[in-house]
């Protein structure tokens, strides 16, 4: 079920008239949660909740002989084995096929492994990506001591099924949601205007924002090869820049008003990341949920920074490899992540020169537009595409400036830069202090996400 | 409780009373105060999920491209002929069989069974045979089509504007298109009108893309299929501008006047191509009054055949 569609309009509206029945007893609780979240996801294929049931009562049996048997390391690496499994199956399959085929051709052997594929794998289960994430991370701090067991099988298929979060994140820890969930009280009614107010925000940067600026990238990326003129390429990935933030903020900020209007707390996902003053800083403020999951999981585990300084270049590198290769199987994704790996590697290596002012004022700007750049990868299907474009980037034809200047996506794009880098938080707050200001200013926010929302699209990340 | 919370407290449920008053006011101030498109993308939608509907009651259909959708009315038929007929064009479209098959389920058992095909260079070209857009409107789920077709026109005041459009509009500039749910039929015009418009992009087209023999002979076997197996199809071509013509013709080595030839040789019904009169808002499309005159000519023709 989209967030932006009919289904969940009315789904949301059942849920929190249907919840004062079940939010203040406990079992009912749990179960009113798995319940929902069971229709949320099967609305989208149903077939698939299996999975997620699997994969979610292996992890908790998983969890539960961590803590009660001496074999400690045999039930983490069944739980990481079986999630990564899944993922194998079913996301990464038809790519490893490829790849070996493309192998074997070259060795001149010629067969397909493709056809021979099972076709129920070839269909990416939404959420995958997310839910394994989640799911994992419970085990891991539970083998690390880090987390507290879960009640039972349904405190726990609770956390991992939460609708909010179940499709595209925020990837968020047992930790920090069982024992909120644990919480039978309602939110305060300061806590439910909050949630209220972060839901418009995010429909507003999803509907309005992503979803205008969608249709020139589209437009564009559907025929590469006659769409021309590079101020037209550059504002077509400036306006992709923009598109994924909050298309993907849109999500996480609409999830997280969900979560505050049930009284559950998430983590901020992405915080301003295009105010970034550099690399490391634009992965402090983007996904934060990934990049912490990977800093804490993987990184860190392989030794982080701790060894020397060619081997956390190393650990590093495989990070970033092992983060694109997260966000589909594709080698413009691998490439994506490489190119993110030595970017940060380069300001981590020369951290020195950008101490000197020149390079303080300067590197933010070049981050900037090198993100912009690295877009190209994450966005363009296959490698060929991504050469064409960055041709159509870097080597210059005319293009009408005034058709660019007068088309939707120019004055969604001049908007979506001010949400992004004016201070926006100071003058909202000082708004909240005038009730009949601060309710005209988001009930007037509604009314331009209805009039003035881009034709629905889905979320990029459910394809993750 | 501190007493700062509780008038933040107090503050916030003021806040959200006065939210909820004011929504439904600053819903319809817009409602009132936003200039209402033509082209609504709201009744779009419920235009092409109407033409998934599965009615099996008509007498004639049409099936072909945006020409068809943009030139043929219904309507108009059903004035002048007393047929029920229904347009099945889609953006882009080839005649292929999964399309005319789709069309034909609509067919009354007990009519005549006329099958209006319109045929041009752009439809057998190699973009237009993977009938994209069909494809994808077919791939609606179920519940997607119903909401669509049944809810969105009931909701159209809700539609979206772009604020290009709503620039252009005020202007009088653009192309729009006004939405028949019910027959598949869309009037369309374009301010300020210009016949060569669309030239350039179908002269890029045709310079990258091959007109595919292929299609065209797969084409050409379904329709005698189609008539031996009691069908009546009919072959025509829509008219557009004269450069568009010349364009089409050139580029292609006159493959549709020979494909019609073709067709009529082996005793398939073929109206003549005719543009006397029509005027075309870009090239490519007829205009609105010239659709209702097309189709005016087009009923007497078929009109005929139907009552051999």
């Amino acid at each position: 079920m989209l967030f932006n569609s009919i289904p969940f309009v009315v789904f949301i509206a059942l849920f929190f008239f249907f919840k004062p029945l079940f939010w203040s007893k406990d079992n009912r609780r749990w179960l009113w949660i798995l319940m929902v979240s069971c229709l949320f996801y099967g609305w989208w294929d149903w077939r698939f909740l299996f999975l997620l049931l699997g994969t979610g009562t292996v992890d908790y049996l998983c969890g539960k002989y961590i803590l009660q048997t001496g074999k400690k390391k045999l039930y983490l690496w069944l739980s990481i084995s079986t999630n990564i499994a899944s993922l194998l199956i079913f996301k990464y399959s038809l790519f490893i096929a490829e790849i070996i085929e493309d192998a074997l051709n070259m060795a001149g052997f010629h067969f397909s492994i493709k056809a021979s594929i099972p076709e129920f794998t070839l269909v990416l289960p939404v959420g995958i990506s997310f839910y394994t994430f989640n799911s994992l991370s419970y085990t891991i701090d539970l083998y690390r001591g880090k987390a507290k067991p879960a009640d039972s099988w349904l405190h726990f298929m609770a956390f991992i099924s939460f609708f909010p979060h179940l499709v595209a994140g925020p990837i968020i820890r047992a930790r920090d949601i069982l024992t909120q969930l644990k919480k039978s009280s309602s939110p305060d009614m300061l806590t439910m205007w909050n949630g209220i107010k972060t839901c418009i925000w995010g429909y507003f940067q999803k509907m309005v924002l992503a979803d205008n600026l969608a249709v020139f990238v589209n437009a564009n990326f559907d025929q590469v090869d006659s769409s021309t003129g590079t101020l037209n390429w550059w504002m077509c990935m400036l306006a992709f820049t923009f598109q994924i933030y909050f298309d993907f903020n849109g999500y996480s900020t609409i999830a997280r008003g969900i979560a505050k209007m049930c009284g559950i707390h998430f983590k901020l996902n992405f915080n301003h990341p295009y105010r970034a003053t550099g690399f490391s800083d634009f992965w402090r403020r983007w996904h934060i949920s990934l990049s912490s999951f990977f800093r804490d999981y993987v990184y860190i585990s392989m030794g982080g920074s701790r060894g020397s300084k060619f081997e956390t270049e190393v650990n590093r590198m495989s990070t970033m490899l092992l983060s694109g290769l997260w966000h589909g199987a594709s080698w413009t994704f691998i490439f994506w992540g490489a190119a993110h790996g030595a970017l940060l590697s380069v300001e981590n290596v020369f951290k020195k020169w950008f101490s000197l002012k020149f390079f303080k004022l300067l590197w933010p700007v070049l981050t900037f537009v090198l993100v912009v750049l690295t877009w190209v990868l994450f966005r363009s299907e296959t490698l060929n595409e991504a050469i064409q474009v960055y041709k159509g980037m870097l080597i210059w034809q005319d293009a009408s400036v005034k058709e660019l200047i007068m088309s939707n996506a120019f004055i969604w794009l001049i908007v979506s830069a001010l949400v992004e880098w004016l201070n926006w938080r100071k003058s909202l707050n000082y708004l909240s202090k005038f009730p009949i200001f601060e309710a005209l200013f988001y009930a007037l926010i509604v009314s331009i996400t209805i009039f003035f929302r881009g034709p629905e699209q889905q979320f990029i990340y459910f394809q993750f | 409780m501190p007493v700062e919370m509780t008038y933040r407290l107090k503050m916030a449920e003021r806040s959200m009373k006065l939210w909820m008053l004011f929504i439904p006011i600053t819903l319809l101030a817009s409602i009132f105060i936003l200039p209402e498109l033509p082209s609504s993308p709201m009744r779009r939608d419920a235009f092409w999920a109407g033409k998934m509907e599965s009615d099996t009651n008509e007498d004639i259909v049409f099936v072909g491209d945006s020409r068809v959708y943009r030139g043929i009315d219904p309507l108009v038929f059903g004035r002048m002929t007393k047929l029920k007929a229904r347009n099945f064009g889609f953006s882009s479209a080839s005649p292929d069989s999964i399309l005319i098959e789709h069309a034909i389920n609509c067919l009354s058992s007990s009519g005549k069974k006329l099958v209006v095909i319109a045929v041009s260079a752009n439809s057998f070209m190699s973009s237009s045979i993977e009938n994209t857009h069909f494809k994808s409107v077919k791939s609606w789920s179920v519940s997607d089509k119903w909401v669509k077709y049944h809810i969105y026109p009931l909701i159209s005041f809700f539609d979206n504007r772009s604020v290009a459009d709503i620039f252009k509009y005020m202007k009088s500039e653009g192309y729009y298109e006004h939405y028949n749910i019910s027959n598949g039929f869309a009037a369309s015009y374009k301010i300020p009108a210009d016949s060569n418009a669309a030239v350039p992009a179908y002269q890029r087209q045709f310079e990258r893309e091959q007109y595919s023999k292929d299609a065209e002979s797969k084409f050409i076997n379904y329709v005698l299929r189609l008539k031996s197996s009691g069908y009546h199809p009919v072959i025509i071509r829509v008219p557009c501008s004269y450069s568009m013509i010349q364009l089409e013709d050139m580029a292609t080595k006159n493959a549709i006047p020979r494909l019609m030839r073709e067709l009529m040789d082996r005793g398939i019904d073929v109206l003549p191509y005719v543009s006397d009169g029509l005027s075309s808002y870009d090239g490519s499309h007829l205009d609105e009054q010239s659709a209702e005159l097309y189709s005016q000519k087009l009923s007497q023709d078929i009109g005929r055949l139907y009552s051999k």
